[in-house]
């Protein structure tokens, strides 16, 4: 692994309260908020000053989580509430839901009520917005976020200017061309530049810390990794479908069994950062809100998305995906509980197959050794050369 | 496969006798609707859409979470739920879209197999919407993929009410955008049914849906009395009427009869238990496992009446607002209801069922965990947890599906409600 990589852990912390990141901002008396879900408009918070961090969540045992919420719901959000419960998220002055699940939706405010920061804001995303229904989804969000800029400008005593989200949506653009480059160059057939564990690490640190200082960074590894002899990948090349993961096991597991993941469409991978902000010709406040309304709502979908065949749109970009990075197997790793994943899951998995795409599919709680991964991906590698696919 | 033990439910209330012939009647109709084509069958869901549907005099609509209740009560949920897993569905998603993905995959199929009313018919158009949980719009999209994208649909997302507003204060674009979407699916229906939109007619649906509303929730508060008029055994299955017909005469009639009954009893002083002392009162919470409401017998051995549920507030919103005047905003403001009673948590703990066990006098609360629901779920053990620190009232929680036995004990779950009686008894006595 890069030297470089490996230092980026210590720069932040799935434990919001252990980390470098929101330790240095604080201490230069700004204001860092958490937020779970990719549809909270980081780049309004970070115009103000506020440095957005996203909940990782741990693979923690639950100890305390379960006397607030029930065990049906993925393990990634009831780690929020244990941290929370252990008093692990105090350094954050606030906090912004977005109804994108409904499980979410739930135990967001459970965690705001337990954890009671001093801000707490909520999103309402509306779900069916292709179609007739982009003109009145597109002016119910562009007023969500509006309370949002409100909001945040009464809790700061501030306005936030055109030029602030002008300067911010630059940067997060940046970013996100940035790890565009990264991912083409991990899927680069002949000479990879990094290997998916290395940029599964970089997507756990980027979302927690300043993007400006962030790409600079990435620049860096950039370019090192042009620099790199990395062989090319004797085994397959995977892609990864789901959410996230509260560790890069999965990452290291597929490169242990001689394979690579070499793409995704995680909500902590491609779809987090794929689609740009497209920058209005006339910046003012309306118009950078709408910009970055149009973004959140056509961008690649959620499977929490509601618009008629948004499956099909999601598998529009992974098949995208394959062809650019030549993977050889699709892997469905999602979390237990997940009821938009379990929902679109059979229809790509048969429409997949019949592409021949060999497919395996499994759930994850905790850990990917307690969903048993080792031996079902290697029973996949193995039977690869077949073409078969494994569901389970 | 063998048949898990469950209960069927005794009723006491002669108005739930007349809803299984209604039902029946229905389902007859919407089959020789099949037959004749004389009106348009939809797919609508629970508590919300309906009443568009009745502004249409040809349309029929269907209530799919109807009919895998139905299929629950008669044990006849467990091979269309497999069909459903084996098409690869995870188990805990909701109870009633696998049972009703299973009927459509493979189910309806079945010569051999003998449906409630004769079977749920493939629908001509597809509406629903997210006022009682969001999940719905995933499960209509799939309803619509299965059937090869050659029935349309429109949905009309409900927004989460945010905690920085309230039920009475809501947001103009909350409002704004709910109207539109409604105004979006007349028209919607208008084109399907070739039908100008009547906009008399659609005061009088509203109008209508008001009343049978405010009656129910009349007779509701009549529950209020000690000792308890009915029991969730029977105010369960009153449920369809006002769910299926809300916004027609029918609706108003059947819950004037009930409010009618259930006041006469009242004034009678005639409960529940016939004469034994009302010993317990509890509030059921959630929606109840349809394959065994004889449960809510059982806790009649301990004189014991679940004599509310929370679930049965979920259906009827009068609030004095259903204005005929003002169609689009109170259906809007009927929806928003429906969303902020499903996912407003934290303000419905207090304002909902804390008010609710302090109004009806209840000893206690039985909270039904639904793996497949989450948003009416996830929040069960802090509300148990407020409930017992801020009212000092206990809650039992159990844990199932609403149309899947199979995860269903009998022997275990009356084990735990042997002890929640015994506990809640005991602990009556030494207050008194």
């Amino acid at each position: 692994m890069l030297e470089a990589i490996s230092q980026l852990s210590k720069s932040y912390d799935r434990w919001p309260d252990q980390s470098n990141a929101v330790k240095q901002w604080k201490s230069e008396g700004k204001k860092v908020f958490g937020y779970m879900c990719n549809h909270m408009p980081e780049e309004l918070l970070f115009a103000g000053d506020i440095l957005p961090v996203k909940f990782l969540g741990d693979s923690i045992p639950i100890v305390e989580a379960n006397q607030y919420h029930t065990v049906f719901m993925c393990y990634y959000a009831r780690t929020i509430l244990e941290m929370g419960l252990q008093k692990g998220l105090t350094q954050l002055d606030g906090m912004i839901g977005a109804y994108s699940c409904e499980g979410g939706c739930d135990i967001f405010q459970i965690i705001a009520d337990t954890a009671n920061p001093s801000f707490y804001q909520f999103i309402t995303l509306p779900h069916d917005s292709k179609g007739d229904k982009k003109e009145i989804a597109t002016k119910f969000l562009v007023e969500e976020f509006k309370v949002v800029k409100r909001s945040l400008e009464e809790y700061l005593g501030r306005k936030i200017t055109a030029a602030e989200i002008q300067k911010a949506i630059d940067v997060y653009n940046e970013t996100r061309g940035l790890l565009r480059q990264v991912y083409d160059a991990r899927g680069n057939a002949e000479r990879p530049g990094f290997t998916g564990t290395e940029v599964a690490k970089i997507l756990n640190w980027i979302v927690e810390v300043p993007k400006d200082e962030a790409n600079v960074k990435l620049k860096e590894l950039l370019a090192e990794a042009a620099k790199r002899q990395l062989p090319p990948v004797k085994g397959l090349r995977i892609h990864l479908s789901g959410t996230l993961f509260l560790d890069t096991e999965i990452f290291q597991l597929i490169e242990d069994l001689g394979g690579m993941v070499v793409s995704d469409d995680l909500c902590m991978g491609s779809r987090y950062f794929w689609d740009d902000i497209k920058m209005p010709e006339n910046p003012t406040v309306d118009n950078l809100i709408l910009a970055m309304v149009n973004q959140k709502l056509e961008k690649v979908p959620c499977s929490c998305m509601c618009s008629e065949k948004v499956a099909e749109d999601r598998l529009e970009h992974i098949k995208k995906l394959i062809d650019k990075y030549q993977v050889n197997g699709v892997i469905f790793a999602v979390h237990k509980w997940c009821d938009s994943h379990a929902m679109d899951r059979p229809f790509m998995i048969k429409t997949l197959q019949d592409m021949g795409i060999p497919v395996l599919s499994f759930e994850v709680e905790r850990t990917i050794g307690d969903a048993q991964a080792r031996t079902r991906i290697e029973s996949f590698l193995e039977m690869i050369g077949g073409n078969s696919s494994v569901t389970g | 496969m063998s048949q898990v033990k469950t209960d069927k439910s005794k009723k006491s209330i002669e108005a739930t006798k007349l809803v299984y012939p209604m039902v029946k009647e229905y389902y007859a109709e919407a089959n020789k609707v099949v037959q004749d084509h004389s009106k348009k069958l939809c797919y609508v869901t629970g508590a919300g859409l309906v009443d568009l549907c009745w502004v249409y005099d040809n349309v029929l609509p269907l209530f799919p979470e109807n009919f895998n209740a139905a299929c629950a009560a008669k044990q006849m949920t467990p091979p269309l739920l497999e069909i459903a897993e084996g098409a690869g569905y995870a188990r805990e998603l909701c109870g009633y879209f696998r049972n009703h993905t299973g009927y459509l995959l493979e189910g309806k199929d079945k010569e051999d197999v003998t449906y409630p009313g004769g079977g749920l018919p493939i629908p001509d158009f597809l509406i629903a919407d997210s006022g009682s949980c969001y999940f719905h719009l995933k499960w209509w999209r799939e309803t619509e993929r299965i059937l090869g994208y050659k029935v349309p649909c429109y949905l009309i997302d409900v927004p989460y009410i945010a905690p920085r507003m309230t039920l009475d204060e809501l947001e103009a674009h909350y409002l704004d955008y709910t109207v539109k979407q409604i105004k979006g699916a007349l028209e919607f229906i208008g084109r399907i049914t070739g039908r100008e939109l009547d906009k008399d007619r659609l005061r009088e649906v509203v109008r209508l849906s008001g009343e049978a509303s405010a009656l129910f929730e009349e007779m509701q508060n009549l529950r209020k009395a000690v000792p308890s008029p009915m029991g969730s055994e029977d105010a369960l299955s009153c449920l369809m009427p006002l769910v299926q017909w809300a916004g027609t005469q029918q609706a108003v009639d059947f819950a004037r009869a009930l409010r009618d009954e259930v006041k006469a009893r009242v004034d009678a002083g005639k409960g529940v238990l016939q004469g034994k002392e009302e010993k317990l009162r509890l509030l059921f919470d959630n929606i109840p496992p349809w394959y065994t409401l004889g449960f809510f017998n059982y806790l009649h051995k301990f004189n014991a009446v679940s004599v509310i549920e929370s679930y049965t507030y979920y259906f009827h919103y009068s609030r004095g607002r259903m204005d005929p005047d003002k169609p689009y905003e109170s259906l809007a403001r009927k929806y928003l209801y429906g969303c902020w009673f499903m996912t407003s948590v934290r303000e419905t703990v207090h304002s909902l069922i804390a008010k609710k066990a302090i109004d009806y006098k209840v000893d206690g609360i039985i909270s039904y965990a639904l793996y497949g629901c989450k948003i009416a779920t996830g929040f069960l053990p802090y509300q148990a947890k407020i409930m017992q620190e801020q009212y000092g009232i206990p809650t039992l929680l159990l844990e199932g599906d609403m149309v899947d036995p199979r995860d269903y004990a009998d022997g275990p779950v009356k084990n735990r409600v042997d002890a929640f009686m015994e506990m809640l008894l005991e602990r009556k006595k030494q207050k008194s």
